[in-house]
């Protein structure tokens, strides 16, 4: 397994997949099929565009669907306007009932035409599509097929994975007090957990947003708090609702904060924080009903949130998860679904982030970037003005 | 940002992903911009890749084997997408590995933060296919706004356009391959150990002479003609679907041409990406087996049947390419090649993927304009003035049928009172009790009648609910509890009929007043 993986990733080697590609020649051996088929016409992907496209890039443009006419395309696309005149020219547009061909036109003149495109019967037999014919592989010498020759790059684009504690994240982290649900995982990750000795999906276990940190490419990790305490495979979604959200935020994890942060004076500062994070909330104008749903301008903004500094996160999970304990101990129902709670993180970076041209490159990136220590810059201001 | 020494490294999964293909290079005429390249995974290898998994499988009796999800691109049998999710428990997970996917970055060129043009889900050319009593009746019984055809017609044209553009004007830009595999930071560390000692023995060993006929396992074509080709490809039925919804006014094309704008419609949806054709069933196959709806199966007709499709399975495999299946469009007259295949395929309401609610009462309204528009396709074409009679004494049974099915439905199970309600509900309910004890049989499916269907009445109970949960009172323009729209472009006497469910609905809510000021 370990040796298949390394040839799969090892991209000085040569190509270790791939139609007859023996143990013993190591090479990938295609055979074109060029034997003509009763009724056919074998045809590249040139040929069976350019059948078309010169029948629908007509003079008049009379084929065309109406978002392809001159009069809206930009200079880069072969029409005559600029983005803006182009942006300008769609909206016009937009709401216009679509152009189309008279009747007798269509039935004399472009019906036919249509019904040879939509077939691929040009009367030479109908078009059979190969991607071999005209395939620039073939004209290439072999040695730039190699798989060290089409490597280009290699990245990081995307992580995750379960965290034992706040502990584990060397950086600061930016907590939201109101976490809202529309934030969760809306797709399969790929990724398991057991519960009750069955496999479940991870994105389907409920779980929230409970903050981020970091910094990779200008995007931050995201730390989901998830529950499997509350999973039912009848419940329908992922969410939590707000109550309970509520009580894991008010009677677990702000008192928890105060212990903690009191008597140092990021700490004072921290906390001078949690106070304002929490008004937020309740002086917006347009007030919401429910903790953590926001209306109005403020859209799906999640509010509360207050940056606390790497040097407090381990004790800050450790007292928070002291505190669950001692309130599920003398019975508070109201925390239960908290029980076995987990924290998980998750990256998403902009396409293909971290890319880099080989191995050694990437780790360097993944030192620099990934493992690099970030405080949050208002954090600092912050502290400054607090002096 | 991590503490690794904190981290459990089993539970820390990265993405590794890997760019295969050839660079832009300059172009030989002077100042043309660069010539770009395109590379695509053939499927032969991709299959190939799959195989090689299965065959590291320690004990293939314990793990099952991997079969890998092939999205076949652009409708073509050479090129495919694909990805490999290793179930929970199976020995590759266990080693670190969950998921691999291999496919073309092409689709970068239509990409937006994460959305695409012409989504699966996108509804907007059905609407635009859809008589407008249709849609009207079908977004009244889910309870929602009809859409807008202008922002229907706004959303075509920029995801057309988003294509279109995109293609005609990155022509010089090579696009790549790309692989990712997503493993555990243990695996990782253990394939890059093996990857250094390879390439410590690869400096040992003498330089490898490398066959002439070797090959990669990727198709490459300059940029510029796999645009052209997809250009050619999705710009084509963009334009028939223009003129199919142009033959009439919105909203009023005739059941065919519906029919064949939607088939249109979707078919467009697929050729620029790379898709499951076994999840789109009216696409792939020629013929889709229908199972029977519950209360067919109640009324005894439980046979399977099978409806039309597009049927790209067939031609992609004949011909390389997923052309419609000859012989069912004839894109001169722009309709089907004859009626009777244009009865077989799906009523265009099928196609609808954002209408989620109340599925029985979305399927009984569909099969009421199915019937419906059938029975008038054949008053349209038979001139037997006999024939024409027995058709429309069809009609009007059948109105009157659905008309008893909605009032008895709606005063029984809706929430006014009126004297003697129980009463009625319990003597209805012994009149079918006493059919069934006088020789009809009961239901295949063991169910006893009920003079609403059970799906219906299920249906009811649900909506009763909902609203409960809302606590809203019913007012005349509730749309749940609201009768189909009159369908004018189908039958005068329906909207009658609907206007005196109408009038009935009035003088219900008079029989409540009353009875409550009598109370």
């Amino acid at each position: 397994m370990i040796e298949f993986l390394a040839g799969l990733m090892d991209n000085e080697g040569d190509w270790t997949f791939g139609c007859n590609n023996t143990t013993e020649s190591g090479h990938i051996r295609h055979h074109s099929d060029l034997t003509p088929l009763p009724g056919q016409q074998r045809v590249g992907p040139k040929k069976w565009g350019v059948s078309r496209l010169q029948r629908i890039f007509t003079e008049d443009e009379a084929l065309l669907p109406d978002y392809l006419k001159s009069d809206v395309l930009p200079r880069e696309a072969g029409g005559d306007l600029s983005y803006q005149e182009v942006s300008d020219n769609m909206k016009k547009q937009a709401r216009k009932p679509f152009s189309h061909t008279e009747r007798r036109e269509w039935l004399s003149k472009h019906g036919p035409t249509f019904q040879k495109m939509m077939t691929g019967d040009y009367g030479e037999g109908i078009q059979h599509l190969q991607f071999d014919i005209g395939d620039v592989c073939e004209q290439m010498d072999p040695q730039s097929r190699r798989k060290s020759s089409l490597f280009r790059t290699n990245d990081i684009d995307s992580g995750m994975g379960w965290l034992p504690g706040l502990g584990a994240i060397r950086t600061d982290v930016k907590f939201f007090l109101y976490p809202i649900s529309s934030r969760n995982f809306d797709a399969n990750i790929h990724l398991f957990m057991d519960i009750d000795d069955d496999p479940v999906r991870i994105n389907e276990i409920n779980h929230f947003l409970l903050g981020e940190f970091g910094n990779i490419g200008g995007r931050s990790c995201q730390l989901y708090l998830f529950l499997p305490g509350l999973y039912s495979p009848r419940s329908k979604g992922n969410g939590v609702k707000d109550q309970l959200k509520d009580a894991f935020i008010s009677r677990c994890f702000i008192p928890a904060a105060e212990e903690i942060l009191k008597g140092d004076v990021v700490g004072e500062f921290l906390l001078e924080q949690f106070g304002a994070g929490m008004r937020e909330a309740k002086n917006d104008s347009e007030s919401a009903m429910h903790e953590g749903q926001i209306y109005g301008s403020s859209g799906s903004r999640l509010t509360g949130g207050v940056g606390v500094h790497q040097k407090f996160l381990a004790r800050l999970w450790e007292r928070c998860m002291i505190k669950l304990d001692g309130l599920l101990d003398n019975g508070d129902e109201g925390l239960l679904p908290f029980k076995g709670c987990r924290l998980f993180w998750s990256f998403k970076g902009f396409k293909y982030a971290l890319a880099e041209a080989d191995d050694e490159d990437l780790e360097r990136s993944l030192e620099a970037k990934v493992n690099f220590p970030f405080f949050f810059p208002f954090l600092i201001t912050g502290l400054q003005s607090f002096r | 940002m991590f503490d690794m020494s904190q981290i459990d490294e089993d539970e820390f999964h990265v993405d590794l992903g890997f760019m295969y293909g050839l660079p832009s290079k300059a172009s030989d005429v002077l100042e043309e911009p660069c010539v770009g390249y395109t590379t695509l995974p053939r499927r032969c290898c991709l299959k190939d890749l799959v195989r090689r998994f299965n065959e590291l499988i320690p004990d293939p009796e314990v793990a099952a084997k991997i079969k890998g999800n092939y999205y076949t691109w652009g409708l073509t049998k050479d090129i495919a997408s694909l990805t490999i999710e290793f179930p929970s428990g199976h020995p590759f997970r266990e080693f670190g590995l969950s998921y691999i996917q291999v496919y073309p970055s092409h689709k970068n060129l239509l990409e937006c933060q994460g959305h695409y043009p012409f989504p699966l889900d996108d509804d907007s050319g059905i609407c635009l296919a859809l008589d407008s009593h249709g849609l009207k009746s079908l977004y009244s019984v889910v309870g929602r706004p009809v859409p807008d055809l202008g922002v229907c017609r706004a959303s075509f044209r920029s995801s057309g356009a988003r294509i279109g553009v995109s293609l005609l004007s990155h022509f010089h830009r090579s696009l790549h391959t790309r692989m990712e595999l997503r493993v555990t930071e243990t695996l990782r560390g253990k394939v890059r150990a093996e990857v250094e000692l390879r390439r410590q023995r690869r400096l040992a060993q003498p330089v490898e002479v490398i066959l002439p006929e070797a090959g990669c396992p990727f198709y490459i074509h300059k940029t510029e003609v796999i645009n052209g080709f997809m250009l050619a490809s999705t710009q084509v039925p963009a334009r028939l679907f223009q003129e199919v919804v142009s033959l009439a006014a919105e909203g009023h094309l005739g059941i065919d041409h519906q029919k064949f704008g939607v088939e249109t419609f979707q078919y467009l949806k697929v050729l620029h990406v790379a898709v499951l054709l076994q999840q789109l069933p009216y696409l792939n196959k020629a013929a889709v087996p229908v199972r029977p709806t519950p209360r067919e199966i109640e009324e005894g007709l439980d046979e399977p049947r099978d409806e039309m499709g597009i049927g790209t399975e067939e031609t992609i495999d004949t011909y390389g390419y997923g052309y419609p299946k000859h012989g069912q469009f004839d894109y001169v007259e722009l309709n089907f090649t004859t009626p009777r295949i244009a009865e077989q395929f799906p009523h265009p309401s099928h196609a609808l993927s954002n209408i989620k609610a109340r599925p029985d009462d979305r399927r009984r309204l569909n099969n009421l304009f199915q019937e419906i528009d059938f029975v008038i396709g054949r008053l349209r074409m038979n001139e037997d003035r006999d024939a024409q009679k027995v058709l429309l004494a069809w009609l009007v049974i059948r109105l009157l049928k659905q008309f008893l099915m909605d009032v008895t439905i709606y005063m029984i199970e809706g929430p006014y009172e009126f004297v003697n309600k129980g009463q009625f509900a319990r003597n209805i309910r012994d009149e079918a009790n006493d059919g069934d004890r006088e020789g009809r049989s009961p239901t295949p499916n063991g169910q006893r009648r009920s003079p609403i269907p059970p799906a219906i009445a299920n249906n009811r109970q649900r909506s009763g609910h909902r609203q409960r949960a809302r606590g809203t009172e019913e007012i005349a323009t509730d749309h749940e509890w609201q009768s189909p729209e009159p369908e004018v472009q189908h039958s005068l006497g329906y909207s009658k009929l609907t206007g005196v469910i109408d009038r009935r609905h009035s003088a219900s809510v008079r029989t409540t007043t009353a009875y409550e000021a009598t109370a």
